[in-house]
């Protein structure tokens, strides 16, 4: 630790989600729920992580960030990566443990949260000077004015901006105001070049001024880049910590051995998913989707048992689970040996639109006379218009609806009669 | 000249009262009673919504519709208020009476307005087209060639000696339909039955009606289905028992000053009026085979310029925007027919979608903005199958996928 000082402080911290669903007025189980319960049976004895029908999302957490230090934390999907962010924020409350945090926190969690769409601009960028605890500062709101580019819509009520501003506004505030401590969840997937350096900047500048950052990302390759040490959380606890390069590292290797370690009887699933993410072509994970970049989802599983074929089902849903996408495609065995294998759903740019998804890689099985099982891995992601030129919503100042945005071809003719040959306009 | 003229067309609500109970206890109001006492309660009816019997089944299912339909068209009745052009059909087939206005009909009058209405069970095939032969007004000495054509039209000859009541839905569609398509009534009315015929019957009778429009019949089309049909050359929408629009094919003549579908406007300015523009034709023009897009394509009669449009247009399912599209805002510098035309990919599942089309207009600085919705039924490409999942996802584009070894990969 190159700080004198501990910003954040984590002891012993656990958090128990009950999964205990309350179902009153109601007796006897369906037999979907008897093979939920038979599965979620199953899932104790194998992981040993689940107690009951409790579940550990965090587990014994021990952190100390010091002044000036860049912390990164990675971790597979479900890990508890982001419950841990959520309880720095102060959003969830720990279960078991402490946490002190010294100086005032940026949590760049949910951008949008907290932006009142009844106040104006400039009154939503007064409120939340005022909630980071400083006094009325008329240079503030201007420079995050202009860096939000709404300086025309100032006295406009937020609801009444254009579509983005919301997110805009609460990106440009969150990270002009008076911090000691930003909580970053996959920051710099977000928003264009400029936004990013703008980030980075700013990241800067907090450890320059003795504050600290805690930045959670899929995107290894970003967190190499700016993170002095780096945490690796797994199953809600903790793996790892150590310099950025180590616990990468190490990282990358248990995913890799995972998925060579083909152990048919380790237990009775014919298959077994390792890992789903969200990745660039060339297959490095990504934080984030660029709307104007093909993006894959990428599905690495274990067929275990290749007498029984098996399908895998991505599907895709919005963040009110309506769903987009949903397909299957079946695989049939081939020789004798178990196999890792890969399936790779590529999701075109121009497709969905900016706001949050998740995604689901299922794998289904079914034995003879046998209920059918399936396992099943789910990843949230953002879609971020990065490139306003590129945009498909370029040009327009309104609300920018729809579960997707697909870019669609229009053309235009004119004609001074109503049937017959139109010229192009 | 004309083949059905309405006026001021009305028709009140369904009686739906409930059905006096007869006589003394039976086992079933016995077994009722004692459900009673064991719920706590008498069993709500299921009729009683939770606006009762003053929801919907109270309000007219026809409101003042007037119209007049050519011979020889093909109208389709795509809804949304499908029980105002159910109400209509049915007037026309005579098994539902006008409250008040009239309608004439110019001509005798065949119709199917549900699948199966008009067969009788305890017959044959063979037997239920001699027997219909006479009410579908076919002269008696055209009895066996009548027979003939039914059958051979319906491909239903290898069961003529099959009672009804054996009968698929499907196979008693087709030889309903096959009656009324080769009796030749000049007025034809067909419910929400197309769908259940295969393709190939389908295109069959799609053929047979074009035919016949040509020689002088009329069409009426209900269902949804047909919002995207090209079968159809006039589309008349229902909303609350009133005709919202009433749209010519794109390319046939429009009536002058305003346009066919001045009416539809919502406009936002306090200033009703199409004064600048005018939505003269819809049509839409599925994927075929060589082509996997959708086309949608509007025509609109510019009736002021120098002016600028923007469009947009809204997919829906349900209440749900499933994506919107936004074009970029042209200028039109003179009086013209401007023609706007957006190609779809293949994203839209086989599933019922409305397209809201919003027009912006501004004409020196002043916004003028309209809306209109319009049905769109995904027609599934040729060769979409199905992908195996039991949750219905909104759309369905054809995404990429690539599954293999990992070792492979590596290589």
């Amino acid at each position: 630790m190159n700080g004198t000082t501990a910003r954040i402080a984590v002891a012993n911290l656990s958090k128990v989600f009950d999964l205990q669903k309350r179902r009153k007025g109601r007796s006897g189980l369906s037999s979907r729920e008897l093979a939920a319960m038979v599965q979620l049976g199953r899932s104790v004895l194998r992981r040993g992580v689940r107690v009951g029908r409790r579940f550990y999302a965090l587990s014994d957490i021990n952190l100390e960030v010091g002044s000036g230090e860049i912390m990164g934390i990675i971790g597979r999907n479900g890990a508890g990566k982001s419950t841990l962010l959520k309880i720095l924020a102060r959003v969830l409350d720990p279960t078991e443990g402490s946490v002190r945090l010294e100086g005032r926190v940026a949590s760049l969690l949910e951008l949008g949260a907290g932006f009142n769409g009844d106040l104006t601009v400039s009154e939503n960028i007064s409120l939340h000077i005022a909630l980071s605890g400083s006094k009325p500062d008329p240079d503030l709101e201007k420079r995050i004015l202009t860096l939000s580019e709404l300086g025309d819509y100032r006295d406009i009520d937020l609801d009444d901006c254009p579509g983005g501003a919301s997110a805009r506004l609460s990106f440009a505030t969150l990270i002009s105001v008076n911090s000691d401590i930003v909580l970053a969840d996959e920051m710099l997937a977000v928003g264009d070049t400029r936004f990013k350096q703008l980030c980075l900047d700013r990241i800067g500048q907090v450890r320059d001024e003795g504050g600290c950052v805690l930045f959670v990302s899929h995107d290894l390759r970003a967190i190499a880049q700016i993170c002095d040490r780096v945490m690796w959380i797994d199953r809600g606890k903790m793996r790892l910590v150590g310099s950025a390069k180590e616990v990468i590292r190490a990282y990358e290797a248990e995913l890799h051995a995972k998925i060579s370690a083909l152990d048919p009887t380790a237990s009775d699933d014919a298959a077994q998913i390792i890992d789903l993410r969200l990745a660039s072509r060339a297959g490095e994970p990504i934080g984030a989707l660029r709307l104007n970049r093909a993006s894959y989802l990428e599905c690495v599983f274990q067929h275990l048992r290749p007498d029984i074929p098996i399908s895998l089902c991505f599907e895709l849903t919005n963040g009110r689970k309506q769903i987009i996408y949903s397909a299957a495609r079946t695989i049939e065995p081939v020789g004798t040996d178990p196999r890792a294998m890969r399936g790779r759903l590529k999701i075109p740019p121009h497709f969905l639109n900016e706001a949050g998804y998740q995604a689901r890689a299922k794998v289904r099985w079914k034995v003879d006379n046998e209920p059918r099982k399936e396992v099943e891995m789910k990843t949230d992601f953002r879609a971020v218009d990065s490139d306003a030129s590129e945009s498909v919503w370029a040009g327009w100042d309104g609300d920018r609806r729809g579960l997707v945005a697909p870019r669609l071809a229009w053309r235009f003719g004119i004609s001074d009669r109503k049937r017959g040959r139109a010229k192009p306009l | 000249m004309f083949a059905i003229r309405a006026q001021g067309l009305t028709r009140g609500p369904l009686n739906r009262l409930p059905k006096p109970k007869a006589g003394g206890p039976t086992v079933s109001s016995a077994f009722g009673a004692l459900g009673a006492i064991v719920r706590g309660g008498p069993k709500k009816s299921r009729k009683d919504g939770a606006d009762g019997q003053k929801g919907a089944l109270g309000q007219d299912l026809l409101k003042d519709v007037s119209f007049t339909i050519d011979r020889g068209s093909i109208v389709a009745l795509p809804g949304p208020d499908l029980r105002a052009s159910e109400a209509l059909m049915r007037i026309l087939t005579a098994s539902l009476q006008v409250s008040a206005g009239r309608i004439e009909i110019n001509g005798s009058i065949g119709g199917l307005v549900t699948v199966g209405a008009n067969l009788e069970a305890d017959l044959t095939g063979r037997e239920a087209v001699i027997r219909e032969r006479a009410y579908m007004r076919v002269p008696e000495e055209r009895e066996e060639a009548f027979l003939d054509e039914v059958l051979a039209f319906s491909g239903m000859k290898e069961f003529e000696d099959v009672l009804i009541r054996r009968y698929s839905t499907g196979m008693s569609l087709r030889l309903g339909l096959a009656m009324i398509l080769m009796a030749k009534p000049s007025v034809v009315v067909l419910g929400d039955i197309m769908g259940v015929g295969d393709l190939d019957f389908h295109q069959r009778c799609k053929e047979q009606i074009r035919q016949m429009a040509s020689d002088g019949a009329t069409f009426l089309l209900g269902g949804p289905a047909f919002a995207v049909d090209d079968l159809a050359d006039r589309k008349m929408f229902f909303e609350r028992g009133r005709i919202s629009s009433d749209l010519s094919a794109a390319g046939d003549e429009e009536p002058e000053d305003g346009g066919p579908a001045s009416h539809v406007w919502h406009v936002a300015d306090d200033q009703v009026s199409c004064a600048v523009l005018g939505l003269s034709g819809i049509s839409v023009l599925p994927p075929t085979q060589s082509q996997r897009s959708t086309h949608i394509r509007l025509h609109w009669r510019v009736k002021a310029a120098p002016q600028k449009i923007r469009l947009i247009l809204d997919f829906l399912h349900g209440s749900i925007v499933v994506f919107r599209a936004v074009a970029r805002e042209v200028i039109v510098e003179e009086l013209c027919w401007l023609r706007a035309t957006v190609s779809l990919p293949p994203l839209l599942g086989a599933l019922h979608y409305r397209v809201r089309i919003t027009c912006i207009s501004d004409q020196d600085g002043r916004k003028r903005t309209m809306r209109i919705a319009h049905a769109l039924d995904a027609v599934p490409t040729a060769g979409a199958r199905s992908t195996g999942v039991e949750s219905i996802p909104l759309l369905r584009p054809p995404l990429d996928w690539e599954i293999a070894p990992i070792e492979e990969i590596a290589d």
